[in-house]
């Protein structure tokens, strides 16, 4: 069979895939929203949505950038410590600030090319850069989602996007160390 | 409790008579009683033997379990006679001599099966009793710890390298023991790591053994993660490289406790690894009904994603459990819509990995070299028995 032809076992197994990334995106999305549960739980569904080598490696990653940034893997903590002191690509040292973004560009980075699941992935990125604790700052929390929307589904098309990915999210991590 | 304690340590001699399938069903048994055994009383004890290492035996009564070839009596026989030692080891943990001497006995039987598999396993006994010799000696009261690390590293990288044969039921013992006491050198978790990463393409299970290793010179996450490598090598599934989050976000907080900038070196070789350990899901997955092993070894990789902190006590993981939970709900939800709006379909992911081929053959010299081996590792244990007399 020539490369590229799938026969109807793979194509099951593809649907079957899809399917898990699905239910993996709805989990990320409302475990952001929420604000609730572990970061590296998040990072985790985030590797499941991502389905590649480079970008599954790069979803634990960026959340071990945003554990290291916060000092806590409650994302609660991190939810809770944006609504009192701001986004947290706007907060602390200008190190702290760049990890944020680096690792919220990071999960951007992740975006597969189905748009549904593209949203879901911009919307957790949109609250790890500017994700206060629903209720507070709902303005903020929008434009987060909405900029992490735009950016992920604009990401979708950008070449080599694992390693970019993996290299942003390392970078978050030197910064956020 | 206490006799449940001892039917664990001492029932498990009446599998010397069985033959290998019903050995693989009485070590599911054996683990099964262990974790209960744990889970109810784990400060239950029974003279000098405790409850406590009840993670070690289940590990190793697992990995009995996992263990399909060869089928011969004798072979089955001196796994289950290091897979008893091995347990013991783990419920002497309070003192590491005496665990470290239930190791040693244990890789010493197991050089008499790897002879006897004889499809190259001489030499990666060979190097788990040069391990063990220098694990033994790195414990004795004026040893040094780097030998435990170095020694530990090399029984653990071997005990896993032939996963599903008798050797692999020294690696549970060997992560506790290396464990026990921490180096926090920052050199022994880089040169280990390097090595995991090395090792990650080829050989995914000794990857995870040695990132256990490093996890454990550096006092964080070592339990969890040593978890992973056990299940790893027991079910060989590349999903459950998954179950290393929770000790991940252990090992996370530990190491920004130590402010070093060595971490991010050891983060980079942590995702080099995990870049190379990674695999589709159905990649070299078998269709069918999968061995109870594997069904076992999915079902406390699932606990083990699941509620972590049920397993250890650690301010990182104060909060996964609520985590899980929504993201099980709210997957749930997820699916029940993709199935209504989507053709989508959901299908159980085959989890039974074959069983990986060993065709080498035992080099001429292997033979010699492991008795030596063994009497080196004699000269090792008299010396540890000795510091501890003294």
């Amino acid at each position: 069979m020539r490369p590229g032809h799938l026969d109807p076992a793979q194509n099951d197994v593809a649907e079957a895939v899809s399917a898990y990334r699905l239910m993996a995106a709805a989990a990320a999305v409302v475990l952001a929203l929420a604000g609730r549960g572990s970061v590296l739980v998040l990072g985790g569904l985030l590797a499941v949505v991502a389905a590649s080598r480079l970008a599954s490696v790069s979803a634990v990653v960026a959340a071990v950038a945003v554990q290291l940034r916060w000092g806590t893997a409650s994302l609660s903590a991190v939810a809770g410590g944006q609504a009192v002191l701001g986004p947290a690509v706007a907060l602390g040292s200008t190190r702290a600030a760049a990890a944020m973004a680096l690792a919220a560009l990071t999960v951007a980075l992740l975006a597969p090319r189905p748009a549904v699941l593209a949203v879901a992935v911009g919307v957790v990125a949109g609250a790890v850069a500017a994700g206060p604790e629903v209720p507070h700052d709902m303005g903020v929390r929008l434009a987060g989602a909405a900029a992490g929307t735009i950016v992920a589904l604009a990401a979708r098309w950008l070449p080599f996007r694992g390693p970019l990915a993996l290299a942003a999210a390392l970078l978050a991590v030197a910064a956020a160390a | 409790m206490s006799v449940l304690l001892g039917v664990a340590l001492f029932g498990p001699a009446a599998l010397l008579v069985l033959d290998r399938r019903r050995t693989q069903q009485a070590g599911l048994g054996v683990a099964a009683l262990w974790l209960v055994v744990g889970l109810v009383d784990s400060d239950a004890t029974l003279g000098r033997f405790a409850a406590a290492g009840f993670p070690v035996a289940v590990g190793t009564w697992l990995l009995v379990a996992s263990i399909s070839w060869p089928a011969t009596r004798a072979v089955t026989r001196l796994t289950v006679a290091a897979a008893g030692l091995a347990a013991a080891g783990g419920a002497l943990a309070a003192d590491r001599a005496d665990a470290v001497g239930a190791l040693a006995l244990a890789a010493a039987v197991l050089v008499v099966a790897a002879r006897l598999e004889a499809d190259g396993a001489l030499v990666p006994a060979l190097v788990a009793v040069v391990g063990v010799a220098l694990v033994a000696l790195g414990a004795r009261a004026d040893g040094a710890s780097t030998l435990v690390l170095l020694g530990g590293a090399l029984a653990a990288g071997a005990a896993a390298w032939r996963a599903r044969r008798a050797g692999v039921v020294l690696l549970p013992l060997v992560l506790l023991v290396t464990s026990l006491h921490p180096t926090l050198e920052w050199w022994h978790a880089l040169v280990v790591g390097a090595a995991a990463t090395v090792l990650a393409g080829r050989r995914p299970h000794v990857a995870g053994a040695l990132w256990a290793v490093a996890a454990g010179a550096l006092g964080a996450g070592a339990l969890l993660l040593g978890a992973t490598a056990v299940l790893l090598a027991a079910a060989l599934h590349p999903a459950l490289a998954l179950t290393a989050l929770p000790g991940l976000a252990v090992a996370v907080t530990a190491v920004a406790d130590l402010h070093s900038r060595w971490s991010l070196v050891l983060a980079a070789l942590a995702a080099l690894t995990a870049v190379r350990l990674w695999r589709r899901p159905d990649d070299g997955a078998l269709p069918g009904r999968p061995s109870d092993a594997t069904v076992a070894s999915v079902a406390i990789g699932a606990w083990l994603l699941l509620a972590p902190e049920t397993w250890v006590s650690a301010t990182a993981l104060e909060s996964w459990g609520t985590g899980a939970l929504i993201a099980v709900v709210a997957g749930a939800v997820g699916a029940f819509l993709a199935a209504s709006f989507t053709e989508a379909t959901y299908e159980a992911p085959e989890v039974e990995v074959a069983d990986p081929l060993y065709v080498e053959r035992d080099p001429g010299w292997a033979w010699p070299a492991s008795l030596a081996s063994l009497a080196i590792l004699a000269i090792s244990g008299g010396a540890l028995v000795a510091s501890v007399v003294s």
